[in-house]
């Protein structure tokens, strides 16, 4: 009897009498041979270990574990977060918010464990960010799989897009799966990342979970349950960078507000009617609808012009301007709306950009540059969101355009990485008789309570 | 492939027809090739917003949407003319200089970082972003394509778009299975293959994982296809696709205005190519069929690599496979499909470097081993004595 792997699943060769009824298995016609998806590894190797004696594993491969290190020193909660996991039986999930040292935490797991790890994190950026900092941390070389980069070692990081292309052939060669931003996943779509992989340890590291249960329970299932969490409100001031939030309120001109009730006078009543006849349908929903006659594509372009003038209006270049001569000893993280946003800021204060667009080497230049304080003030639209650890940052304007709360959480996140009596500031610009008042509310509830 | 946002279909049960741009379409299509003609060189900022504005002649906006996809993916954008990157970093230095020493100036500044390359403060404001896609210029392909080419370029990419939300396929194909079994078997996809009580044959292709689930993840994979079955006697693909949520069946039959792909390659391997030529030249008695008709083993069908025919005498026949691919699970599917065949002449031709155990070889098979080139005369003889036997 014999298990295998085969891209991203498991075959069992002999034919076991009852395998419908091992965990996962189901009969593949198309092969004539029995199959389950490879994160039941655990479980289907040892319920076939136990029935049947000539049992032989060979979906696992036997290769190089990492560098043996020491833990790294941890925080009481980092460290509590880690025994936790083990507890657990080394599957589950850690929230701890922005700042509070998740893959130092994840550092530590590695250490403890002297498992192959598969570290997986959404972006580019992060996947430069693991790299250096799993270098740094003893457990190198690092394997990478993303940003055109393809080549493995003991510990490898890969961004969730290239794993999902490469994890036929990389599933069953990690012990221990490590997922940054967890919440991405659950959905379905993409979960492939983890249900073809062997690897029996999983630790998930996320600051914001998702309230679903549906998709909580598919996380359960794939990583673990949450085994640790700690707030901003239990660890700030002491473990994160104690900080305010000002609202700023300003107005549009008199040209900007013409134009702008003349935009939403012709948007709004399509939209209302739109909504009225089909109550609790989305504005995706709306949008293709709307995209389907002249009258409505003309009120979609309608819509982009106002949020364009709401954006970046005169008085909110003000604000950033004097922003910026107030706070100009500090360290400080612009956010705009858009991408165009961020340029037209970069344009007239003449300050680096950090977008998508950026490519890698700029990034990391720019972000070096700023630690060494040689550029004390960035401006982003979207990058700088999630997870990237930009050092010492304690001012930071939201010039406009949170998607949503778990976003505006995550920017006022990039403030609180703690230092010696630091008190972040976190400026949020608003523009009144607009849709943003109603954001700023939505977003002020979800950080009370986040 | 066109982006899920993008395809076009009617919803007819559960059946989604893609909108396919014809003939009717013409008039429109030649507006928006005018349109690209005029945004040439433009930067790309003002052609996304010129597009976005309701078209000034009268066409279905979802039709439209896609041709304007086609057309940007067959633009490029001009590179910039300087390293605007080096020019952003030295001018945000000069900036915080200039702030840390309470004196900023917008222009000054300007002038203080480029001047280190070479540039005066006007041409640095001018291309401080001059390598961000929305400022590179749209340079658009020469020739344009006409409506009819811009028609079935842009309807292969919405059916390749609705295959890559595939989870499961079906193609009826007659003629040229050969080549579409090479992309099955490249792109690692589970394909049975089944003889229709016509002449053709029958594919059921998916991924391992599509067990489990409908998983889009072979999508791409499945999608690679589409491009050969047009040069295919004739087809019919049904594709199961997940569209918007909802799982749908996209039919695909002869006659589909697409365009069609490369035309695929004869050989699969220069190996193979190479042994073909080298046996015509070296002998006039027997003839190398490259493509034969496939035959079963238990309940599937396989495609035998060559059938070798005397020309005088076509009730002399022998099957060659070649093994010259050396991943070890290559091997292992390849001798499994060999040993899986009926037992009818054939000769094997194996590369040295593989040291298969004569164990793992087919009892029934004549084997010729070679090193990087099969020689035909080795070839030859061990043909006649699988046919004698």
């Amino acid at each position: 009897m014999q298990l295998l792997f085969d891209r991203g699943t498991l075959l069992i060769r002999g034919n076991p009498a009852e395998a419908g009824r091992l965990p996962g298995v189901l009969w593949d016609p198309r092969i004539g041979a029995w199959r389950a998806p490879a994160y039941r590894h655990v479980e289907l190797a040892k319920e076939l270990a136990r029935r049947y004696a000539d049992f032989h594993d060979e979906a696992r491969l036997q290769l190089p574990a990492p560098p043996s290190i020491g833990c790294p020193g941890l925080r009481p909660y980092q460290a509590a977060a880690v025994a936790a996991w083990e507890l657990a039986g080394r599957r589950g999930i850690i929230a701890l918010p922005t700042g509070a040292g998740k893959t130092r935490t994840a550092i530590a797991a590695i250490a403890r464990t002297g498992l192959r790890a598969l570290c997986l994190v959404p972006t580019r950026v992060l996947l430069a960010q693991w790299v250096k900092m799993l270098g740094e941390a003893g457990l190198g070389p690092i394997g990478e799989y993303g940003d055109g980069r393809r080549f493995e070692h003991p510990v490898t990081v890969a961004t969730f897009a290239s794993a999902w292309r490469n994890v036929e052939t990389l599933g069953n060669r990690f012990d221990l799966l490590v997922v940054d931003e967890v919440h991405h996943f659950g959905l379905g779509a993409g979960d492939e990342a983890l249900e073809m992989c062997t690897a029996a340890a999983r630790l998930g590291l996320s600051a914001t979970l998702p309230d679903d249960p549906i998709r909580r329970a598919r996380l359960d299932a794939l990583v673990g349950p949450e085994v640790y969490r700690a707030s901003v409100e239990e660890l700030a001031g002491r473990y994160l960078a104690a900080f305010q939030l000002v609202t700023i309120t300003v107005g549009l001109t008199p040209e900007e507000r013409r134009a702008y009730d003349a935009e939403v006078s012709v948007f709004r009543p399509l939209c209302r009617a739109f909504f009225d006849s089909a109550p609790g349908a989305s504005w995706s929903d709306f949008a293709s609808a709307a995209g389907k006659s002249d009258e409505g594509r003309r009120a979609l372009a309608a819509w982009r012009r106002s949020r364009s003038i709401v954006r970046y209006g005169t008085a909110k270049r003000g604000v950033v301007h004097d922003l910026l001569l107030r706070h100009r000893t500090h360290r400080i993280l612009v956010f705009a709306a858009d991408n165009d946003t961020a340029y037209a800021v970069a344009r007239e204060h003449l300050v680096q950009p950090i977008t998508c667009d950026i490519g890698p080497k700029e990034r990391a230049r720019a972000l070096q540059r700023f630690f060494d304080g040689e550029l004390r003030i960035l401006v982003s639209a979207r990058v700088l969101n999630e997870g990237i650890d930009v050092p010492a940052a304690d001012i930071a304007i939201v010039v406009g355009g949170s998607q949503g709360s778990r976003e505006y959480i995550q920017r006022v996140g990039r403030v609180l990485r703690p230092s010696e009596g630091k008190e972040a500031v976190v400026y949020d610009l608003v523009t009144r008789g607009t849709f943003e008042v109603r954001l700023a509310h939505r977003h002020r509830r979800a950080l009370a309570s986040g | 492939m066109l982006p899920a946002d993008r395809l076009q279909v009617r919803i007819a049960g559960r059946e989604a027809v893609p909108v396919w741009l014809g003939p009717e379409d013409h008039a429109w299509l030649r507006a928006l090739i005018d349109d690209f003609a005029r945004l040439d060189g433009r930067p790309y900022r003002e052609v996304i917003s010129f597009l976005q504005e309701p078209s000034r002649t009268a066409s279905p906006a979802g039709k439209r949407r896609m041709a304007i996809w086609m057309l940007q993916h067959l633009c490029t954008r001009d590179r910039p003319p300087l390293d605007a990157a080096a020019l952003r970093d030295a001018v945000a230095v000069a900036a915080q200089r200039a702030r840390d020493a309470d004196r900023f100036d917008r222009s000054e500044v300007l002038d203080a970082g480029s001047r280190s390359l070479g540039l005066s403060a006007a041409a640095a404001d001018e291309h401080l972003f001059a390598d961000l896609p929305g400022e590179r210029r749209l340079r658009t392909p020469t020739p344009l394509p006409d409506p009819q080419a811009l028609a079935t370029r842009t309807n292969l990419a919405l059916a390749q778009g609705l295959l890559r939300l595939a989870f499961e396929v079906s193609i009826e194909l007659y003629g040229g299975a050969r080549a579409v079994v090479r992309q099955v078997r490249l792109r690692r996809l589970v394909c049975t293959v089944r003889r229709k009580m016509t002449d053709g044959v029958r594919f059921e292709i998916s991924g391992p994982f599509s067990l489990f689930r409908r998983t889009t993840m072979y999508g791409r994979a499945l999608a690679s296809i589409l491009p050969l079955l047009p040069w295919c006697d004739r087809f019919e693909l049904v594709a199961r696709c997940l569209l918007r949520g909802h799982a749908v069946s996209v039919h695909l039959r002869p006659g589909d205005p697409i365009a069609a792909g490369e035309p695929p390659r004869p050989y699969d391997s220069r190996l193979e190519e190479r042994f073909a030529r080298d046996f015509a030249r070296a002998n006039l008695d027997w003839d190398l069929i490259r493509e034969p008709e496939p035959v079963q083993a238990g309940e599937a069908l396989v495609f035998p690599d060559f059938a070798v025919v005397h020309r005088r005498d076509p009730s002399k026949r022998c099957l060659l496979e070649i093994v010259g691919f050396w991943t070890p699970e290559y091997l292992r599917e390849k001798l499994d499909r060999v040993r899986a065949m009926p037992r009818e002449p054939m000769v094997l031709c194996i590369d040295r470097s593989l040291n298969c155990s004569a164990g793992e070889l087919p009892a029934h098979a004549r084997i010729v081993w070679f090193r990087r080139r099969i020689e035909p005369g080795a070839a030859m003889a061990a043909i006649e004595a699988a046919v004698k036997k």
